[in-house]
Order: structure tokens, then C-alpha cells, then sequence
């Protein structure tokens, strides 16, 4: 008798500490397309593309409400392309109603100033291969992939890559979106990412006959432009 | 000390104790609270035992040694980095250590202009010698990493030196029981990418230089120069040479970033890979001069085989350079071949007998 009451307090709809799970999904697409890593697609400028690693940092990924508040939803995540699983993040969440989601892609300055080596090791900022070892500052995207550049539909022969990292390529972005967090309950949220738009940005085309190669230091133009695309893939 | 177990916090969790009114017999009880106290009460902090403290001996004029939080030297850390930085297991196809390029004999530098990592594969740049590094500030020719323990994750990845992951490195460690073993003393923890990278530079910082004959004529006053190398010495701090303005203090260097017009565009743009900035093209770490005369070859790229050629490069051999240092005359340093001779001389005066095992 004494446990039942307990537990319908706990359900009482207007306790505040109340919390329900929010899920969060990223949803890739390429130029319209579900995307899987190593499958071939057209991108918006008719040239065909098959990406062959894409790993990512989003961070400080939050719900926020009419009000400006914010429920933290992940600290930092790792997309890995190569590992779809890295795809959705999780958290119990206060229930309410939420108006939109905030992240950043990369890390903020904080984070990306953090030792590798004093997290645990499935921790997202324990990948060393996301880490440029000689200049102690993290990768925050490795996109890299293969197209045909001589346009003739031909096999794919020119390579391309972009590693890009640096404090002053953290982007804050977010999205309206309505969510209703219940107790007890999963709400999904899925966050669609157009790929091709690192490429084909909304205001850049990236011609990777031309522009293939940067690791940051050695092609800050291409970096810039690069940072510039990515921050479209979210705008659709 | 810090790290310590302490009892107190432990009493406050009270859930050991025997539930009020049952009785206990003291003598008995005693002897179990300090059981539980012990057992119920692993600290957070690794345990440092006084017994394990590692003691330096700081040469004569050196400042106090920096304490890293978390990594303070203890014998058992030291230890175990110094069997990680000789193990060739560290590598992709185990045969190439952190020994493998930096030996004693030589300053724990490498007496090629480039050293080879796995696969006959050449590295980017000179092997630095490993010295004094407590009390240094960056790492790297360029400075790009900030600390000691950070510095240790390079080495291990780059593709042209070790060539293996941090994962594997310390999976290697966890099939290893003396290194568990040693893990567990030294940082209360098992083998992971903490304990490598503390390890290896708790031991790197024990690599203390500073009982040269030049010491011990400077703060002893012990008359151990010959009177060529106390010509040198005159040079060397004089305003004609300029040379101790960028390698002076206790660690002969002013932990500054400096170009000394090797090059109009080296393939090497040193300093402003790191910073982006055109003002950095072509500037390195101003390097120690401790043991000098043992680590050669020389400059960035090990081009200068010996002394000689760099006091040369200083006299006929600089090149203009927009970001040249401004203690480096552009026409070089007006000294005779004798006054040269006089220089290298007292450069040899920095190599420290013991610390070089010899």
C-alpha cells in the first residue's frame, strides 16, 4: 500500500524531476538519397561520389525550450560513418515542452584543449585517430571519399580529403522542431544531414578536380570552405 | 603528500557499522573496522607511499621542478616508463622503441640527420635530444604540443616513426603482468592511454642535465676549463657573437622561437605549422645546448654534421630571411678562425660525463 502510493507520486504529472528519453537520431542522406558509406551517389552537380570515411564531432547537444532553457542532451558525440550505431544519442530528459535542438559541429575550444589520453577509452575524445598528435588539438571532421572526376561516368579515380580541426571552426547550429518529452516514454528526433553538401554547399561548390587535399595547416582556403559547406548540410 | 588515504570520509559512510543496540565485543570489532576501512574505502587517488617518492637531485641553479598534478614522479611511475620507453613493443611491428632514436651515449638524441622508423622509413626531422624537459615549456622543434604527456601520443601514431595506435600500445601493456603489475602501483589503475602517456614522461622527466664542466665552473668555481674554453666562454656571452642572448639560463635556450637564416623557403616551415602565422615561417625552438657536443648531427634537419659547421653557418653561412632573429647579424659574426676555434672548444664544455653514462 505504501509502495503504491510512492510510486503514483512519482507519477504525478507536475512533478518536476519527472524525465522521459529523448533519442537522438542523425539521419544522413546524399543529395536526396539514404546514405551508406562506400555506396556511390550523384551529387547535385551530376558528378558521381562514394564516400570512403566520414567521421565527425558534434558537441554541446541540448533541447531548448520557448524560454531559452536548455536540458543537455550529450556533452560530445563521434558520428562514424563506418560504425552506424555511432548514429543516435541518448538521454533521460525532464519532461516539458521543447521548441529545438542546439549542437555544435566540432568541438567548442574547452573541449578541444582536453588530453585524449585522460578519457576513458570508449569515450568519444579517446580517439587518437581523431587527433593531430604533433599539434595536440583535435580532428573534428575526416571526410574522404572518391569521384570520377573526368565526368565520363567512368570508375572513380580522383581521391579527395578534408581533415579539418581548429577552435576557430566550432559552428554552433540549431533547428526549431516541436518535442513533447513524456514521462517514461521515447521520444525520437531525427536530425537530417545532406552530405553531398559539403561538396555542393548552398552558397560554395567545392570541385574536387580541383580542391581534393587538406589536413587544415597545409590548405586553410580549402579548410575555410570545407567549414563553410558543412554548416549547410543541416540547412535544408 | 598528496593522494593519502584518509579515514575520516570513510567513517561518514556509516553503512559498516553494526545497526544500533546490537552489541559488539571492542577487541573484536577494532580489528574489523580497520579491515573494512581498508578494504571498503579504495581511494580515487592513486595511493602515493612516501617510500615510493622519487627523489632529484637538483643540479646547482636549476629552479625547483615544475610537479605535474597526477603524474608526480614516484619510483614505481618512473620505472615503468622507462621500460615503456625501451620497449620496442610500442611499435606496429614491435622493433622500433623510444631508445631506438634516442640513446644515451648521444644526449638521448640520434646520431643520423634523420632517423629511421618502422619499415626503413625516414622521419620528418632531427631527433631531439631529451633533456631538462621538466622545465620546458612546448614540445617538438615547433613547439606544437603542449605538455610531456601529450608529446608521447606522437611518436607512438606518426607513420613514419612507430606507426601504431594508442589501443594497441596499451593492449600490448595489459598482456605484459609486469606492466599491469607496475600499472597498478604507479597510478592505482590498469593499463590504458593515463598510465602510457604518464609513464613514459615521469621518466623522460628524470633525464636531468646539469653537471657539466661548464657547471661546475660556473657555481663551484672549480677550475676546469682550459684557457681555450674560457676564451669561447667570453665569446659565447658576448655582445659580438650574440650567441648566449638566445642560449643562456640554466638549460642554455631562452625557450624561444627563433629563425637563424638557414634557408630563404625551407620545405620546413618550423614554427608556422602550428600558429598559421607568416611572422613564424622558418622559426624553431631555440634548443638546449646541454651536451652539445654529442648530439650532433645538427639543426632541424641534422644538415650540419658537426660544431664547426654551425659556428660557421653563423659566421659565413646566413641567408636573409624576413623573420630572421635580431640578434643574428644578416652578414654573419665577425670572428676569426681561432676565435671559432675557441667557440667549439667551449661548447664541449656542457657535455655532462655522467648523465651521458660515460
Amino acid at each position: 500500500m505504501l509502495s503504491a502510493t510512492f510510486i503514483a507520486g512519482c507519477k504525478d504529472r507536475d512533478d518536476p524531476d519527472a524525465t522521459g528519453t529523448v533519442q537522438l537520431r542523425i539521419v544522413p542522406t546524399f543529395n536526396g538519397n539514404d546514405f551508406s558509406l562506400g555506396q556511390t551517389y550523384a551529387g547535385r552537380d551530376g558528378r558521381a561520389y562514394r564516400l570512403t570515411f566520414l567521421r565527425y564531432y558534434l558537441s554541446n547537444l541540448f533541447l531548448t525550450k520557448a524560454d531559452n532553457t536548455t536540458e543537455l542532451l550529450a556533452d560530445v558525440a563521434l558520428i562514424d560513418e563506418g560504425s552506424t550505431d555511432t548514429r543516435t544519442v541518448s538521454a533521460q530528459i525532464k519532461v516539458g515542452e521543447y521548441t529545438g535542438i542546439s549542437y555544435g559541429l566540432g568541438l567548442d575550444a574547452d573541449r578541444n584543449g582536453m588530453d585524449p589520453a585522460t578519457f576513458e577509452a570508449e569515450h568519444p575524445q579517446a580517439d587518437v585517430s581523431m587527433y593531430w598528435t604533433w599539434a595536440t588539438k583535435y580532428i573534428f571532421l575526416k571526410y574522404e571519399g572518391e569521384t570520377d572526376a573526368s565526368g565520363t561516368g567512368g570508375s572513380s579515380n580522383q581521391t579527395y580529403f578534408f581533415h579539418v580541426g581548429g577552435d576557430q571552426y566550432y559552428t554552433p547550429v540549431s533547428e526549431t522542431q516541436t518535442i513533447t518529452v513524456v514521462e517514461d516514454e521515447t521520444v525520437t528526433i531525427n536530425i537530417a544531414l545532406d552530405y553531398d553538401r559539403f561538396l555542393n554547399g548552398i552558397n560554395d561548390y567545392i570541385d574536387v578536380s580541383v580542391d581534393n587535399a587538406t589536413h587544415t595547416m597545409d590548405n586553410m582556403p580549402l579548410a575555410n570552405r570545407v567549414i563553410a559547406n558543412w554548416a549547410d548540410m543541416a540547412n535544408e | 603528500m598528496s593522494g593519502n588515504r584518509s579515514s575520516v570520509p570513510c567513517l561518514g559512510a556509516g553503512r559498516f557499522w553494526p545497526k544500533p543496540g546490537k552489541r559488539v565485543r571492542p577487541v573484536l570489532f577494532l580489528p574489523l573496522l580497520l579491515a573494512l576501512l581498508f578494504w571498503g574505502c579504495e581511494p580515487a587517488q592513486p595511493f602515493l607511499p612516501a617510500s615510493d617518492v622519487y627523489r632529484v637531485d637538483l643540479p646547482a641553479g636549476f629552479p625547483e621542478m615544475p610537479v605535474i598534478p597526477g603524474n608526480e614522479l614516484t619510483q614505481s611511475r618512473v620505472e615503468l616508463g622507462k621500460l615503456l620507453f625501451f620497449d620496442p613493443a610500442m611499435s606496429r611491428d614491435r622493433t622500433i622503441s623510444c631508445g631506438s632514436c634516442h640513446f644515451q651515449e648521444y644526449g638521448f638524441s640520434d646520431p643520423v640527420p634523420l632517423s629511421i622508423g618502422v619499415d626503413g622509413r625516414k622521419s620528418l626531422r632531427n631527433s631531439s635530444p631529451l633533456v631538462n624537459l621538466a622545465w620546458r615549456e612546448s614540445f617538438f622543434r615547433d613547439g606544437g604540443v603542449r605538455t610531456l604527456e601529450l608529446q608521447v601520443l606522437a611518436p607512438i601514431t606518426d607513420h613514419l616513426e612507430m606507426d601504431f595506435t594508442i589501443q594497441g600500445a596499451v593492449e600490448r601493456m595489459k598482456e605484459n603482468p609486469q606492466y599491469v603489475q607496475l600499472s597498478r602501483a604507479a597510478y592505482g589503475r590498469e593499463p590504458d592511454a593515463f598510465v602510457l602517456t604518464r609513464a613514459i614522461s615521469a621518466y623522460e622527466r628524470t633525464l636531468i642535465s646539469g653537471n657539466s664542466r661548464y657547471d661546475r665552473y660556473t657555481n663551484y668555481g672549480e677550475s676546469v676549463l682550459t684557457a681555450q674554453e674560457l676564451r669561447g666562454m667570453e665569446l659565447f656571452f658576448s655582445e659580438r657573437t650574440n650567441c648566449g642572448g638566445c642560449h643562456g639560463g640554466f638549460n642554455l635556450s631562452n625557450e624561444e622561437f627563433a629563425n637563424n637564416g638557414r634557408y630563404v623557403a625551407g620545405a620546413d616551415s618550423g614554427r608556422m605549422r602550428v600558429t598559421q602565422f607568416e611572422g613564424d615561417r622558418g622559426r624553431f625552438k631555440v634548443p638546449t645546448l646541454r651536451n652539445i657536443a654529442e648530439t650532433f648531427p645538427y639543426m632541424s634537419d641534422g644538415e650540419l654534421a658537426t660544431l664547426d659547421d654551425v659556428v660557421e653557418h653563423y659566421r659565413t653561412g646566413i641567408v636573409p630571411h624576413p623573420n630572421l632573429s635580431p640578434l643574428i647579424p644578416a652578414e654573419g659574426i665577425s670572428i676569426t678562425d681561432s676565435e671559432k676555434a675557441d667557440l667549439v672548444a667551449f661548447l664541449g664544455t656542457f657535455s655532462d660525463a655522467e648523465f651521458l653514462g660515460k
